[in-house]
C-alpha cells in the first residue's frame, strides 16, 4: 500500500494574513469541539436506549473525572503518557506517517529503560536523564525497521509498526517473566527501580509552591515542555519543514531537493522516541518497576489523542486531559449508573469518525453557499436559480 | 535436546495430519477476513477496520445464535446458521459506515477504518453487558459441529486435512476460488480492478465509482462478519470481549503477502496458520510459548522486507474520489 494518510497534512503555502489565521484556528479548536459534543449525544442516546440513566452516567462521569484534589490528579497522571503518545502519533502523521505501533515502542522502551533503572546507582541528577534517553533511543529503535522497509521497499507503516508492536508485546512478556521476575512478587513485575532513577514528585521538587504532598511528578511538566518543543520543531526548524513538506506532497518535496526516505526515516525515529519516553515516565514517575501489560494502551489511546488534536503539538495537551479524564471518569460512569465502561470506547470510536469526516461540515456549508447564491441569482428575476 | 531428537520432534509434527488439519482450522478467520480485504482494496479503498468487522461479526453471530434458541424457537441445530446469516449482515451493516465515512464523506480511510476498530471494541463490549448482564464475555451459545464430508472424508491423510471441518472453513476454500475467478475472470471484476486502478478512466466509460467501492466495501464486511462467525460459533461457543486479538490486521498483512488476490490472501493466511498451529505444540518444542507466538509477526515483517518480491498495490488505493 502506497497510501499516504492524509490526516495530518498541512499545505505549505506562502504565510496566510492574520484574519485568515484566525479563521483556520478558529475551525480548528471549533470542529473537534463540535465532534466530542456531538459524541456524547449519541453516547446519551445509546445509553437510554440500552436502559441506562444518561444525566446520572455523565454526573458519574464528571464527579470522577473532575471533582476533588484525588480525582483531579488521577485524571492528570492519566494525560501524561497519553500526551506523549499522542506527540508520538501525530509526529508521524504530519509526515503523512501512520505509527499504529506506538505501543509497541512504548513497551520495548519502557520495559530496557525499566531494567537499567533497577540497577544503577549513581546521582539522580545523572541517572534520570540516562534512563530518560534509554527509554526514548530504544523506542526509536523500534520504530527504525518500519522507518527503513518504508523508505526502501515501501512496506506500509501500518503493517510493520502493528507487527513490531506484538513482537514488542510478547517479548516484554517473557523478559519479564523469564528475566526479570522478582521472587517476592505475586504478579508478573521486575524488581523495584533505585530510588535515584525515580522522578520527584513535585512537592518535593518545588517544595515553595506545592505545599502538600502529592502523586503528581516531575513527568507532569516534561510533557508539557516536550509538546512545546515539538512544536517548536515542527512549525520553526528546518527538520520540521521537511517533515512537513514530505507530508503534505511527497513528490512535490522531492522535486524541491528534500528526501522523502531520509525524512521518513527521521520522523518514525522521532515517534518511536517520542513513544518510549512515554512508556519511560510511567515507570520512573508511577509505577517504579516493569510488569507485564503495565500499558492500558496508550500507544492506542494516542491515536485518538492525536486525531483529535489534529496534529498540533499544543492541540495534544489538551486532548489529552480530555482522554485522562474519559477513563477515570468511565469508573464513575460505572460506579453510579451501571453503565460499561466500554461506552468510552464507543464514544472514542465516534469522536475519531466525526474528526475525521471533516467533509461533513464542508458538505454543509457548500450547500449553504449554494443555496445562498441561487437565492441571489433567483432575485433579479432571472430563470437560471429555478431551472438548476 | 539434542539435534536428532529435535529432528525427530519437527518430522513428527510435520507427518501429522493433525498439524495440517489445525493449520486450515486457524487460518480460517486470517482468509476470509483477508478475501474481503482484497476486494475491498481492489477497489481503492483502504480497510484497516476489518478487525472491528470481525468483531461485529463474532458479537453478532453469538448474540443471533443465542437469541435464535432462547426467543425465536429455533433448534440447536438451526441456531448457528441464524448466527452465521446475523453475522454476515451486522458485518456487512457496520461496513457500511466504513463506505459512508470513506467514500461520500471522502475522510481519510485510515483514519475512518481506526475509528471504526476502537467503536467495535467499545460497542460490543458494551452490548455484551447490556444484552447478557455480565461483563466479558456471553453465555455459551449453540454452535456448528464438525461436517465431514462423506467419502471424501475417508481419504486417508488428505481426508482429515481437507474434509472433516466445520461450515465456514470449508466456506473460506469456497470463497478463495470464487473470488479469484469473479476478481479475475468477470466483468463485474475488471470493474473492480479498474475503479482501483483508474477510478477516471472507469468513471469516463461510465462505471459508478461510489457503487463499485460500496460493492468492494460490503463484500470485506460480509466476509469479515463470516470470519468473526467462525471465531465465536465453530472455534468456541461464545463471544468474549476483543476476541479478535489483531487478527484482522495479520488478514490485512495476508491480503498485502497475497499481493492482493484471493487465492494469494488464501495461501499466506494458511502460512500464518500453520505459525499458529506450532502454538498448539508449545510443550513438545520446548521453546517459551511467547516467542511461538511471535513467530507469525516475524514472517510478516520479513515478508514486508522484501523476501517475496515487491508487492503491487491497487495505484489508486486510499484516495477518496469526487465526481466532478
Amino acid at each position: 500500500m502506497n497510501t499516504r494518510s492524509d490526516a495530518g497534512v498541512d499545505r505549505l503555502e506562502s504565510r496566510p494574513s492574520g484574519a485568515e489565521r484566525l479563521r483556520r484556528l478558529a475551525f480548528g479548536v471549533a470542529q473537534p469541539l463540535a465532534s466530542v459534543i456531538v459524541a456524547l449525544v449519541i453516547g446519551a442516546v445509546i445509553m437510554a436506549a440500552s436502559g441506562f440513566d444518561p444525566v446520572l452516567g455523565y454526573a458519574g462521569l464528571f464527579r470522577y473525572a473532575f471533582l476533588s484534589e484525588f480525582n483531579l490528579t488521577v485524571t492528570v497522571l492519566n494525560s501524561v503518557p497519553l500526551i506523549f503518545t499522542g506527540l508520538a502519533v501525530a509526529f508521524g502523521f504530519r509526515c503523512g506517517l501512520f505509527n499504529i505501533g506506538a505501543e509497541g515502542q512504548l513497551l520495548i522502551g519502557s520495559l530496557v529503560a525499566g531494567w537499567l533503572g533497577t540497577l544503577i546507582h549513581l546521582p539522580m541528577i545523572l541517572t534520570v536523564p540516562i534512563l530518560l534517553i534509554t527509554g526514548s533511543v530504544v523506542g526509536a529503535a523500534w520504530a527504525f525497521l518500519p522507518g527503513v522497509l518504508k523508505a526502501t521497499t515501501g512496506a506500509h507503516e501500518v503493517i510493520t509498526t502493528m507487527m513490531m508492536s506484538w513482537i514488542a508485546l510478547y517479548l516484554t512478556s517473557y523478559v519479564v517473566k523469564n528475566v526479570l521476575m522478582d521472587e517476592r512478587s505475586t504478579i508478573p513485575a521486575s524488581n523495584r527501580i533505585t530510588d535515584e532513577a525515580k522522578l520527584l514528585t513535585l512537592d518535593k521538587a518545588f517544595p515553595f509552591i506545592f505545599g502538600n504532598p502529592t502523586r503528581l511528578h516531575l513527568g507532569v511538566i516534561l510533557a508539557v515542555v516536550v509538546a512545546v518543543f515539538i512544536w517548536y520543531l515542527l512549525s520553526r526548524t528546518t527538520l520540521g519543514f521537511e517533515v512537513r513538506a514530505v507530508g503534505s506532497n511527497p513528490f512535490a518535496a522531492e522535486s524541491g531537493g528534500v528526501s522523502i526516505r531520509r525524512n521518513v526515516i527521521y520522523a518514525l525515529l522521532i515517534s518511536g522516541a517520542l513513544a518510549g519516553l512515554a512508556g519511560t515516565v510511567e515507570i520512573l514517575g508511577l509505577h517504579f518497576r516493569v510488569f507485564d501489560r503495565f500499558s492500558a494502551g496508550y500507544g492506542f489511546t494516542g491515536i485518538t489523542v492525536a486525531l483529535l488534536a489534529k496534529n498540533h503539538p499544543l492541540g495534544v495537551i489538551p486532548a489529552a486531559l480530555l482522554f485522562g479524564a474519559l477513563s477515570n471518569g468511565g469508573a464513575g460512569m460505572q460506579l453510579q449508573a451501571g453503565i460499561p465502561v466500554d461506552i468510552i470506547d464507543v464514544l472514542s470510536g465516534v469522536i475519531i469518525f466525526l474528526v475525521a469526516a471533516e467533509e461533513i461540515v464542508k458538505a454543509v456549508s457548500r450547500r449553504r453557499a449554494k443555496r445562498l447564491a441561487a437565492a441571489q441569482a433567483s432575485l433579479p428575476g432571472d430563470l437560471e436559480g429555478e431551472g438548476a | 535436546m539434542d539435534i536428532a531428537h529435535a529432528f525427530e520432534v519437527i518430522a513428527a509434527i510435520l507427518t501429522d495430519p493433525s498439524t495440517y488439519q489445525a493449520m486450515l482450522r486457524i487460518s480460517t478467520p486470517l482468509a476470509l477476513a483477508a478475501i474481503g480485504g482484497t476486494f475491498c482494496e481492489r477497489t481503492g479503498v483502504v480497510n484497516i477496520a476489518l478487525e472491528g468487522i470481525m468483531l461485529v461479526g463474532a458479537f453478532s453471530g453469538a448474540v443471533f445464535s443465542y437469541y435464535a434458541m432462547a426467543a425465536w424457537g429455533f433448534g440447536e441445530a438451526t441456531a448457528p446458521w441464524i448466527g452465521l446469516v446475523g453475522a454476515v449482515t451486522m458485518g456487512m451493516l457496520f461496513s457500511s459506515l466504513h463506505g459512508l465515512g470513506s467514500i461520500h464523506l471522502r475522510a481519510d480511510q485510515v483514519v475512518v477504518g481506526a475509528a471504526l476498530n476502537i467503536l467495535a471494541l467499545g460497542a460490543t463490549g458494551f452490548l455484551t453487558q447490556a444484552f447478557f448482564g455480565v461483563a466479558g464475555a456471553s453465555p455459551r451459545v449453540a454452535s456448528f459441529d464438525p461436517m465431514p464430508i462423506p467419502l471424501l472424508s475417508d481419504i486417508p491423510f488428505l481426508g482429515q486435512v481437507l474434509f472433516d471441518h466445520t461450515p465456514i472453513v470449508y466456506m473460506a476454500i469456497v470463497a478463495a476460488i470464487v473470488g479469484q475467478y469473479v476478481l479475475f475472470r468477470t466483468p463485474i471484476g475488471l470493474r473492480m480492478r479498474a475503479v482501483g486502478e483508474h477510478p477516471k478512466a472507469a468513471d469516463t466509460v461510465g462505471v459508478s465509482v461510489y457503487r463499485i467501492r460500496y460493492l468492494g466495501v460490503l463484500i470485506s464486511g460480509a466476509l469479515g462478519g463470516l470470519a468473526g462467525a467462525n471465531l465465536s460459533l465453530e472455534a468456541v461457543s461464545q463471544f468474549s470481549e476483543n476476541m479478535t486479538r489483531g487478527r484482522g490486521f495479520i488478514a490485512l498483512a495476508a491480503n498485502i503477502f497475497g499481493k492482493w488476490t484471493p487465492m494469494g490472501s488464501w495461501l499466506s493466511s494458511m502460512l500464518f496458520g500453520f505459525a499458529e498451529s506450532l502454538k498448539l505444540r508449545t510443550q513438545v518444542i520446548d521453546l517459551p510459548p511467547e516467542f511461538i507466538l511471535m513467530l507469525p509477526y516475524v514472517l510478516t515483517i520479513v515478508v514486508l522486507a522484501g523476501a517475496m518480491g515487491r508487492a503491487v498495490p491497487p495505484n489508486a488505493i486510499g484516495k477518496p474520489y469526487s465526481k466532478q
